[in-house]
Parts: structure tokens; C-alpha cells; sequence
């Protein structure tokens, strides 16, 4: 760290710029930003990291948000255990929870590989992912990390890890939304339905 | 295609304006430096949402102003009306169309189009690889939506490449860590090399037909696409093409921590009779080379999307001889709207003059003139 900081400013950039996403920059900005709060803002704002890290924490098995060791869907009996399916954050898996048509199990790998943001795969959970794979006895695993560069990159590197074990590994159809109409999809989605389309 | 009125506030040296526009062809006369190249630029930056020339949108807006507007209502004979605002302000660029904004500039172009003629064409012709994909992107982005989305996802995956290269040479992360983004960036970079392919091979063979005309049979012009990764033998193996070739490079790659190979780098070379348009033409065969690409542009637009470009040439005639001039006012005047500008009014093509409705650009005011030879709107 620079020696321009002093002493407590530069441990805070510092803390700031180990957070996923924020650069030297970005931390810097946030920094000057705490500072320019009033002391029961930064007060108020410990409290809840303090807080949100006693009472949340991340599932033992998936990595879901939860307040116990587990999650309620990795303890619910009801759940399809030969599936899985593999998400970027825990809002991705709420958005599939949402439907409440998906059955299976979830794995979260908090985030996805981008060199910008200085995540590499060993940051995220896939070493957790293929220990589960080797013990629980999936048939498939369903990806579904996002149509972005990154989440599509994530994706390969998930399933050039994945495919040599044997199972089903599968990744989520992108193209026309559901209900869509053809004439006011853009040019580049109703590209990549075609070139995703199947037999009938 | 054609603009049936423009609205501009605050843009570079303008004073604000509204007026009613319509078909056919318009003179925009003035002093040098007076705003007429401003008032035409404004024009594309409507359809294309920035501007060719300035590097940053601020750039647009009237020094000492915090934002600047431009609001245009196009009459489009395949898709109907389209009324467009492009706002630079302090908080950023927004782009709307119909009221609503448009998050995406790949989701803007193309909805009204223009071709805008300059003289820096020549400085396209004759410069930089950068350039010619400047022009390529804006000329086959402005038919092809999907193109433009295709080249947004090759620089996504070209950052992250690169910034992966520079890891893996300060020894932060493994080399098997590039593979992904290589991945990526092949797949993307080969739908875009593939249209820029498909699209240079149009270009070309009608640019060659224009400069055989504008030129009175001189030479042969001749345009071929120059792909950093080379030509695959079968045009439906660009991907493989790209991957194959940067896996000859990969130890270069780590080494220089960059990317050298995919459409970043890509070029187009022109020729005339043979000899590179770059060494060895002159200036009066490059400007003829750079009047050809435009109008090959246009035609191409025509055939893609059913209308002709709004044809914007600004300060074009002054360079060329008489008969070049009423070349290129018959080969433009397939268009619906055409604004031409000038410092002198007999630089225009006599055939042109009759028709023409002048608007006037003085210190930065903008004016109809009433009393010209009116056309029906």
C-alpha cells in the first residue's frame, strides 16, 4: 500500500479491496466514502457486517445463504437427489426456486470467473462441487450460470472438469423468451434461437 | 428513409433549433466554420448515437452548457415513423426511441440510418487497420444488429483474455486459465469474422462497379477482407480458423501479455489494378476510392434493409471535377434525403441546384431559406 495513506486509511482500503469485484480504485473511492460518513452511519453499518456474518452464513453442502449449517432445501427429504443444478449467486437460485417447478438440488458457486475482477476458479466453489460430485451420486448436473461471456466461460470450465467423470452435464437453453413475440425479439436473440434450436 | 424534422439544442457550436425537413436534396451553405459540418453530424449522431469524430460524448455538447438534445422524426417506408433523442448530459448519454430508452447503442443504430461522406474518408482509405474497422463496424452494424452484438461479446471476451494474458505472465495465475476466453473469443470473433467476410465480399464487388464508373474505367479497384487470423478454406470454419491460430501464438501471447490474434486485428487492403491503395495511390484515386466505399455502403444498406440511407455529404464537391460531380449527385440522388454542404453554392452539382432547398449555417444559426426553388415535402 502506498505510503501517501495513513496508517488506519490504508488497512481500511485494504480490507475493502480483498471483497470480490473491488480494485485498487474501487476501494479507494469506498474508503473516502466511510470516511465522509457520520460515526452512527459507519456505527450502524459494522453492526450489520457484524450481524449479517453471526447470523447468515453460507450452507455447509450448497452454499446457499442460511441461517443454519444447512439449508432448507439440502435438508428437505422431498428433493431430487440425482439432480443438480449449478448457479452463479444465491439470487440465481432463488429466481429458480421461484418457479417452484425445479425439484433437484442446488449448487452455488458464488460468483464466476473473470480475470477483471480478479476471480480465478480456485475462488469459487468448484473444488466444494466436484467433492460433492464424487460422493453424492448425481445423474446430472445442470449449469446455469448466466448467457454472459463470463457465465458462459464459467460454464466450459465446468463442464471440461465435469465431463471426464461420467455424468450428464448439461447447460441451461437460451433464445426467444417465453411469450415472446418473434417481431419485437431483437436480431440478436432471434440469431441465437436459431442457432440454438432443436429437433422436433 | 427521411427526416421530417430535427430538433437541436445545445449541440457543439449550434445555436437551438426546430425545423420541418423533407424529401430530397438539401444544400447547407456557409462560411467555413460556421457549424455546417456540426449541423450534419448532428444528423448521423441521431441515427448512429455517437459521433464519428468525437472520442467522448461531452464533446457534443455546447461549451459551457451541461447537456446537449437532439430529437429527430424519420419517415421510414419499410418499419413506419421513428422518433429518436440522443441526450448528453453531465449524468451520461441516453438514447430513446419513441420515449422509451435504450439501454444498448447495438439496439439504437440501425432503427434510422445515414451515410455521412467527409473528407477524412481519404484519411480512412490511406490510414491505420483501426480505421478500416471503424468503418466496417459502422457500415455492417448499421444492417446487421447481430453483428454489432457479436463484436460487444469478441471485446468482452478480449478484455478478460488479455487481463488473463497479463496473469499468467506475472506468474498469478496458470497458462491453462487463457483457454476459457480463447474459447470465447473464437466463437464470438468467428460470427463476427464470418459477416465481416460475407459483408466485405458485397462491399467490395459494388465498390469496384463504382469506382469503375466514378473513375471513367481507369483502374480496377479491388477490396479484400485481410483477417488477423487468416482465411479459413471453408467459410464455415472461421471459429476453428481463429482458435487454431491463436494456439500457434500462445507462447507469443503470454510472453507480450496480449491478445494477437481474433478481429481486434483484423484489416481490409484495397488495391487498385493491383498495387496498394495505401503506397501507391494517389490522393485523387484514394478520395475516388473513399467516394466508392460510401456509395457502396449506402447501396448495400438499400439492399439489406429496403431503404436507402439519409445521404449526408459533407463538404464533398469542392475536391472533385465537374463530371465526377454530377456522378456522385446521380448516384446519391437514389436516396430520398440528401444534405450536401458547401462554402460556395456553385461547388454544388448543377443538377442538383435547381432541386435544392438551402439551409443556411451562419455563426452557428441555422436557416430555411424561403425563397429557394421549393420541392414537396
Amino acid at each position: 500500500m502506498p505510503s501517501y495513506f495513513t496508517r488506519p486509511l490504508s488497512k481500511l482500503v485494504g480490507e475493502l479491496e480483498k471483497l470480490p469485484g473491488v480494485g485498487p480504485k474501487s476501494a479507494q473511492r469506498l474508503a473516502f466514502h466511510i470516511l465522509r460518513l457520520t460515526a452512527e452511519e459507519v456505527e450502524s453499518l459494522s453492526q450489520a457486517i457484524l450481524e449479517a456474518k453471526e447470523h447468515v452464513r453460507a450452507c455447509s453442502i450448497c452454499y446457499n445463504y442460511s441461517d443454519q449449517d444447512t439449508c432448507e432445501i439440502c435438508r428437505d427429504a422431498r428433493r431430487d437427489r440425482s439432480l443438480l443444478c449449478v448457479v452463479a449467486d444465491a439470487r440465481d437460485l432463488v429466481a429458480f426456486e421461484r418457479t417452484s417447478e425445479y425439484k433437484g438440488l442446488y449448487h452455488v458457486l458464488q460468483g464466476v470467473i473473470s480475470p477483471m475482477d480478479g476471480v480465478g476458479p480456485e475462488m469459487l466453489r468448484i473444488r466444494e462441487l466436484q467433492k460433492r460430485i464424487a460422493e453424492d451420486g448425481f445423474q446430472e448436473i445442470i449449469v446455469a450460470t448466466n448467457p454472459t461471456i463470463e457465465g458462459d466461460a464459467t460454464a466450459m470450465y465446468l463442464a471440461a472438469i465435469l465431463k471426464p467423470l461420467g455424468l450428464k452435464v448439461s447447460r441451461i437453453a437460451h433464445g426467444m423468451p417465453v411469450g415472446g413475440d418473434l417481431d419485437y425479439a431483437d436480431q440478436a436473440t432471434l440469431v441465437q434461437s436459431l442457432e440454438w434450436r432443436r429437433e422436433m | 428513409m427521411y427526416l421530417k424534422a430535427i430538433s437541436i439544442q445545445n449541440y457543439r457550436n449550434l445555436e437551438p433549433v426546430s425545423m420541418a425537413l423533407g424529401q430530397g436534396f438539401w444544400a447547407v451553405l456557409g462560411e467555413n466554420g460556421q457549424g455546417k459540418s456540426n449541423l450534419l453530424e448532428a444528423v448521423s449522431v441521431l441515427c448512429m448515437g455517437r459521433s464519428r469524430k468525437a472520442d467522448r460524448d461531452r464533446d457534443l455538447v455546447r461549451f459551457g452548457e451541461s447537456f446537449m438534445r437532439l430529437e429527430g422524426r424519420f419517415s421510414r417506408e419499410q418499419r413506419g415513423d421513428l422518433e429518436s433523442v440522443v441526450r448528453v448530459s453531465e449524468e451520461g448519454k441516453e438514447l430513446l426511441l419513441f420515449g422509451s430508452a435504450v439501454t444498448r447503442l447495438a439496439k439504437f443504430i440501425g432503427e434510422a440510418s445515414c451515410v455521412l461522406f467527409n473528407s477524412n474518408d481519404v484519411e480512412m482509405v490511406l490510414g491505420e487497420p483501426s480505421g478500416h474497422r471503424l468503418f466496417l463496424n459502422e457500415a455492417l452494424g448499421q444492417v446487421n444488429q447481430a453483428y454489432l452484438f457479436d463484436l460487444g461479446r469478441c471485446r468482452r471476451a478480449l478484455e478478460q483474455k488479455n487481463r488473463a494474458l497479463k496473469d499468467v505472465r506475472k506468474g498469478y495465475a496458470p497458462a491453462s486459465s487463457i483457454g476459457i476466453w480463447d474459447t470465447q473469443l473464437s466463437q464470438h470473433g468467428g460470427r463476427v469474422c464470418a459477416r465481416r467476410d460475407a459483408f466485405l465480399r458485397r462491399l467490395g464487388d459494388e465498390a469496384a462497379r463504382l469506382y469503375t464508373r466514378l473513375s471513367g474505367g481507369a483502374e480496377e479497384l479491388e477490396t479484400r477482407y485481410a483477417p488477423s487470423a487468416g482465411m479459413p478454406d471453408d467459410p464455415q470454419r472461421w471459429t476453428e480458423q481463429i482458435a487454431e491460430r491463436i494456439a500457434e501464438r500462445k507462447q507469443d501471447e503470454i510472453l507480450r501479455g496480449i491478445a494477437l490474434v481474433g478481429p481486434q486485428r483484423d484489416d481490409f487492403t484495397m488495391t487498385l489494378d493491383g498495387a496498394d491503395v495505401r503506397s501507391f495511390a494517389s490522393r485523387g484515386q484514394a478520395r475516388t476510392a473513399a467516394l466508392a466505399l460510401r456509395l457502396a455502403q449506402c447501396r448495400i444498406a438499400f439492399e439489406d434493409t429496403g431503404e436507402w440511407p439519409i445521404v449526408l455529404l459533407d463538404d464533398v464537391f469542392a475536391e472533385l471535377d465537374v463530371s465526377r460531380r454530377q456522378l456522385v449527385a446521380e448516384l446519391a440522388g437514389e436516396a430520398q434525403q440528401v444534405f450536401a454542404s458547401s462554402a460556395s453554392e456553385s461547388d454544388l452539382p448543377s443538377e442538383m441546384q435547381p432541386a435544392a432547398r438551402v439551409i443556411r449555417v451562419c455563426r452557428g444559426s441555422i436557416a430555411i431559406e424561403e425563397n429557394a426553388g421549393a420541392v414537396q415535402a
